[in-house]
């Protein structure tokens, strides 16, 4: 009955032990990660805004379009024509304006 | 010798101090085995033009076939007063009438050609057509010019008023209008509405086949607009009459769209010749041929819209060849002025 209330007893001192141990790392183990893995409150860095500044761009002049004359070389070859006649021929000498005309330049300079 | 070329939608034709040539600008492409063809054409002693293996029938032939056999389908190297964008065999064919009228050059011949002035109602340049003939009519050997048709009826019309004065040229595909001042021009351009806009319209009104309508308009004995003929056929109720009827009408519409667009278009220029005493307008062209045109025009015509004094309307003598004699004038001065310098 003795042997029984004094093996009790190393058991519960034993348990009392191994509990005050495992506190022991408990705390430790907090102050440690505490120090070293702490939250980092979050820095606020002030930045200088930046401004618009008013500069001068180069100018592009308005230039409008160039017309340019076409002039192409057109390749053409001849047509094979057979028998191929005028519809019709007015013979006869032809009336124009040509004498005035040259008279008018003339006098026009 | 100095030629002058009027390059039309409907007819090519050639000026000479001694002769005047008409070539009616049109083909009909002929199917068939080409050698069969050809051998029947020159057995019929029917001009043709053969080309990438095919046959094509030009001029008045082509145009008479197509008269005949309503399914032949008539071709025009133009349309609209410059190359027509739809016809792949059109080159060929001008190239051909080209020679045809004008020959080879011997030694150093001008041939003065026209060109349309830009079109205000469509979107077309006249550069591309103005090269390609002018390519062609090098290639006959000659010096070659250019001036705008509607200048060219300047130059037979207004001779008598210093080069002063309304000039305008009524063609098939076009017309043509130039505001000449003392020689120069103070404004040009086309609008691409003519005697083929007449025929089309016609045609949809009448229910009359569009070749019909150009034959009945162009060798109608009846054909005279007139008012009081006019009136004196809407009794008939026959197809021709009312064809006649239909014609009259579009004929006033065409003028009137002439006259209007004329007058807006000077309001909008700048620098407006200011002409103190009235001035003359001059018309030429085929469209212009028609018995009675004038009394159409004057109906249409009014003064007082009209932002130039007009003393008097007149149609050219022998109105259809009036461009082609305007170009043989340019040529025949070139040529002297070239004779002149060396």
């Amino acid at each position: 009955m003795l042997k029984l209330s004094k093996n009790k007893m190393e058991i519960s001192s034993l348990f009392i032990y191994v509990s005050l141990v495992l506190w022991q790392i408990g705390i430790i183990s907090y102050i440690l990660l505490n120090k070293f893995y702490g939250k980092n409150p979050k820095k606020i860095i002030q930045r200088d805004q930046p401004t618009a500044v008013e500069v001068d761009l180069p100018k592009k002049k308005s230039i409008g379009h160039v017309d340019v004359a076409m002039n192409k070389k057109i390749l053409m070859d001849k047509p094979n024509v057979t028998n191929l006649s005028t519809d019709e021929v007015i013979k006869g000498k032809v009336k124009t304006q040509k004498d005035k005309l040259k008279q008018m330049r003339g006098y026009n300079g | 010798m100095a030629k002058g070329l009027d390059c039309g939608t409907s007819f090519y034709i050639t000026a000479t101090e001694d002769r005047i040539k008409k070539q009616r600008n049109a083909f009909l492409t002929v199917d068939g085995e080409v050698t069969q063809v050809k051998r029947m054409l020159k057995r019929q002693g029917i001009p043709y033009v053969e080309k990438n293996k095919k046959i094509h029938i030009v001029g008045q032939h082509a145009f008479n076939y197509a008269q005949i056999f309503s399914t032949a389908e008539l071709k025009r190297p133009m349309k609209s007063g410059l190359l027509n964008p739809q016809e792949k065999d059109a080159l060929p064919v001008l190239n051909a009438i080209i020679g045809e009228l004008l020959g080879d050059a011997v030694g150093k011949e001008t041939c003065v050609y026209c060109i349309p002035s830009k079109p205000i109602d469509a979107q077309r340049e006249v550069s591309y057509h103005e090269d390609v003939l002018k390519t062609i009519i090098e290639q006959y050997g000659y010096n070659v010019k250019v001036i705008e048709e509607a200048v060219a009826i300047g130059y037979e019309g207004l001779v008598d008023n210093q080069l002063t004065g309304v000039a305008i040229s009524m063609g098939a595909g076009m017309c043509n209008i130039a505001v000449m001042y003392q020689g120069m021009t103070a404004l040009s351009f086309s609008v691409a509405r003519g005697g083929d806009w007449i025929d089309e319209c016609v045609s949809q009104d009448t229910g009359v086949s569009k070749a019909k309508v150009t034959n009945i308009k162009e060798s109608s004995k009846n054909l005279n607009l007139n008012k009081s003929k006019i009136n004196d056929i809407y009794e008939e109720g026959t197809e021709e009459s009312n064809v006649l009827i239909a014609i009259r009408s579009y004929y006033g519409a065409l003028v009137n769209y002439l006259l209007t667009n004329l007058r807006v278009q000077f309001e909008g220029i700048d620098n407006v010749p200011n002409f103190p005493d009235p001035v003359p307008i001059v018309i030429g062209g085929g469209t212009a041929l028609v018995t009675g045109f004038l009394d159409v025009f004057n109906e249409q015509f009014d003064q007082s819209e009209f932002p130039i004094p007009v003393s008097e309307i007149v149609l050219i003598e022998d109105a259809h060849t009036a461009v082609a004699r305007g170009c043989l004038s340019e040529a025949q001065l070139a040529e002297e002025d070239e004779e002149d310098d060396s």
